[in-house]
């Protein structure tokens, strides 16, 4: 199946979120120069927020689908019934 | 479903009498104790009625007659057949179906012999039931209504599901290794289920009492029944389908193995294991198994669970993100302060605190050679100038006042200006050199004093050798001024027969009364000199 748009957003969530926790792990490690800590700072501040952002985004709502898409699946199924 | 093909069981010419341990090859009658005889039905009615066939007869009556006859002739059978179709009536009562290859027999569990039974029917199940056939009129129907049940063995569909089930897993289906994992946020969640079945409600609750926000969408399916399988398959397939579903929970509530039954079907199994998302199987209560559950990557114990596992997906994801954030947070003030701290133990550390003290005593000793460079200067300086002066007193006792003036000045300027730019350059590199260690900070201290004091020793030494050729070509220029001084001095009045006269300590006399009689007077001529004694002296002449 194709990578649709909504399954990269919900990959770069997990990958921004994991990216913020090594971030975290590496600046609490503590070996750092000053430059490589700020810089890891700013960039784990960006991740969080997008994660933050992307959670905000989620809204709640009921759909039910059509009967008719699901009869023409209906069909579909058993003209060819998977084996 | 399997189907064993073996002869009918040879129902009609039943023999009363057969031997009990036949029982388990088919249907089996225990001949009832009247004289009625079991067989073929109407056709072999022994009723009064049999030779006159003409007369009609109500339907009712018809019914009773076979009624009275079967039940006296069947009051008592036992049977062994495998269940089907069972239905819990409101009442209590179990309505199922024996059958075997050949036949059904449908057979009712009063509620009040429920509990005497040794098993409840249960689809599948193979067992020997023994009760009473009846007539029920209004529809003329007979069943069997039953006194014991007990298990045989496991059905025809029993095994039939073990076969699929083996097949499905020798193929993979089932392994740990094509789980995939639940996603980390759920923006939508598919659920495939009746569109009015309490599970819905159950599952939207869930989700909403847990607070998550995701979008919900119902893939409608019937859930029980003949031809469910198909649709169930179809409405995971149409979820899958979609770009925008991030979960599939496929859902059904508590009921009988039979009503469970399509989520046992290959047809779901096939559509479980084709999903794009992951799939949570919520079938049934926590004791009931289907295959759905070991095809879907998650099992849940109910659909509640299914929409629980979502509602956690939801928190953690919200719980990370807020986690990682506030660690970040402390992890660069932690770190802030580990440098603020740092720079402190630098600063006021012993090894810096001996370093600045020795680059005091650096400093001190460079000034003092600046110092000492510049006395050192001053005093060449001033003994050329007392050079000068003697010099220059020597000439003025025979030069005219205002050129020795002009001369003066202008050795003093020369020498004035010398020693301002002297003492200028050495401002400047001293203040060059400091301003360049200062601005080093105090990384590397020892090094850096030591560059310093090789810089200040170079600095000197340059210094002093740009000096010396501007003193020397100062001297020159003094040598020549003394020439020309010299040149233009009035000693070389001298040379045309004038005399000058002095003390021996070279004061010049203007004045008669500069001697007395009697002190030794110099008299310089244009060629030697003569050492005379005052004999006396004229205070007046001319």
């Amino acid at each position: 199946m194709s990578v649709a748009p909504e399954q990269e957003a919900k990959e770069s969530f997990e990958t921004a979120l994991s990216r913020l926790e090594q971030i975290v792990v590496a600046l609490e490690k503590g070996d750092l120069s000053l430059e490589e800590s700020l810089k890891l700072y700013e960039e784990g501040i960006s991740r969080a927020r997008s994660c933050q952002e992307r959670l905000e985004q989620a809204e709640s709502k009921i759909e039910v689908l059509s009967q008719d898409a699901r009869r023409v699946l209906d069909r579909a199924a058993k003209v060819e019934p998977p084996r | 479903m399997t189907t064993r093909r073996s002869p009918p069981p040879p129902k009609r010419p039943s023999a009363p009498g057969r031997p009990l341990q036949e029982r388990l090859q088919s249907t089996l009658f225990e001949p009832p104790a009247a004289s009625a005889r079991p067989g073929e039905g109407p056709a072999q009615t022994p009723a009064p009625r049999a030779d006159n066939p003409r007369t009609p007869i109500s339907v009712t009556e018809l019914t009773g007659r076979l009624g009275r006859h079967i039940e006296a002739g069947f009051s008592s059978v036992c049977v062994m057949g495998e269940v089907s179709k069972v239905t819990l009536a409101a009442n209590g009562h179990t309505y199922f179906t024996l059958k075997d290859a050949g036949s059904t027999l449908d057979a009712i569990l009063w509620a009040s012999n429920k509990d005497a039974v040794a098993v409840q029917p249960k689809l599948g199940l193979r067992v020997v039931a023994t009760g009473a056939i009846r007539v029920f009129a209004p529809q003329g129907r007979y069943s069997l209504h039953v006194d014991t049940l007990d298990l045989v063995g496991v059905g025809d569909l029993q095994r039939a599901l073990d076969a699929l089930k083996a097949r499905l897993s020798a193929e993979g289906l089932f392994a740990e290794a094509r789980k995939r994992p639940l996603p980390t946020i759920v923006r939508t969640v598919g659920v495939v289920t009746s569109p009015t079945g309490a599970v819905r409600q159950d599952i939207e609750q869930t989700l909403s009492r847990g607070g998550a926000r995701v979008r919900v969408i119902i893939s409608p399916t019937r859930v029980q029944g003949e031809g469910a399988a198909p649709e169930i398959a179809a409405a995971i397939a149409l979820l899958s389908d979609r770009d925008d579903v991030d979960i599939i929970i496929v859902a059904r509530g508590g009921g009988s193995i039979e009503d469970l039954w399509p989520f046992n079907e290959e047809i779901v199994a096939r559509a479980i294991a084709a999903s794009g998302p992951p799939v949570i199987s919520a079938v049934g209560h926590e004791t009931d198994f289907t295959v759905s559950d070991f095809v879907a990557d998650v099992r849940a114990a109910t659909p509640s669970v299914a929409a629980g596992m979502v509602v956690d997906i939801q928190r953690n994801a919200a719980l990370r993100t807020e986690n990682a954030s506030a660690s970040l947070l402390r992890a660069i003030e932690t770190s802030r302060d580990r440098w603020r701290r740092r720079l402190d133990a630098v600063s006021t550390h012993r090894v810096m605190e001996r370093e600045r003290t020795k680059l005091e005593r650096l400093r001190g000793r460079v000034a003092a050679a600046f110092s000492r460079a510049r006395t050192a200067a001053d005093r060449r300086q001033a003994s050329r100038l007392s050079t000068f002066r003697d010099l220059a007193t020597r000439c003025e006792a025979q030069a005219p006042k205002e050129i020795f003036g002009r001369a003066h000045a202008r050795v003093d300027r020369a020498l004035l200006s010398m020693r301002s730019l002297v003492a200028s350059q050495m401002d400047r590199r001293r203040a060059r050199a400091v301003r360049s260690f200062e601005s080093r900070g105090l990384r590397d201290a020892g090094a850096r004093v030591a560059f310093v004091a090789r810089r200040f020793s170079e600095g000197l030494g340059l210094l002093l050798r740009s000096v010396r050729p501007a003193v020397e070509g100062r001297r020159k220029n003094l040598g020549e001024a003394a020439a020309r001084l010299d040149a233009l001095s009035p000693l070389a009045v001298l040379s045309r027969g004038y005399a000058l006269a002095t003390t021996p300590e070279g004061r010049i006399l203007l004045s008669a009364t500069d001697v007395s009689p009697g002190d030794a007077v110099l008299v310089r001529l244009s060629k030697g000199r003569l050492r005379t004694t005052v004999t006396g002296r004229d205070e007046e002449v001319s």
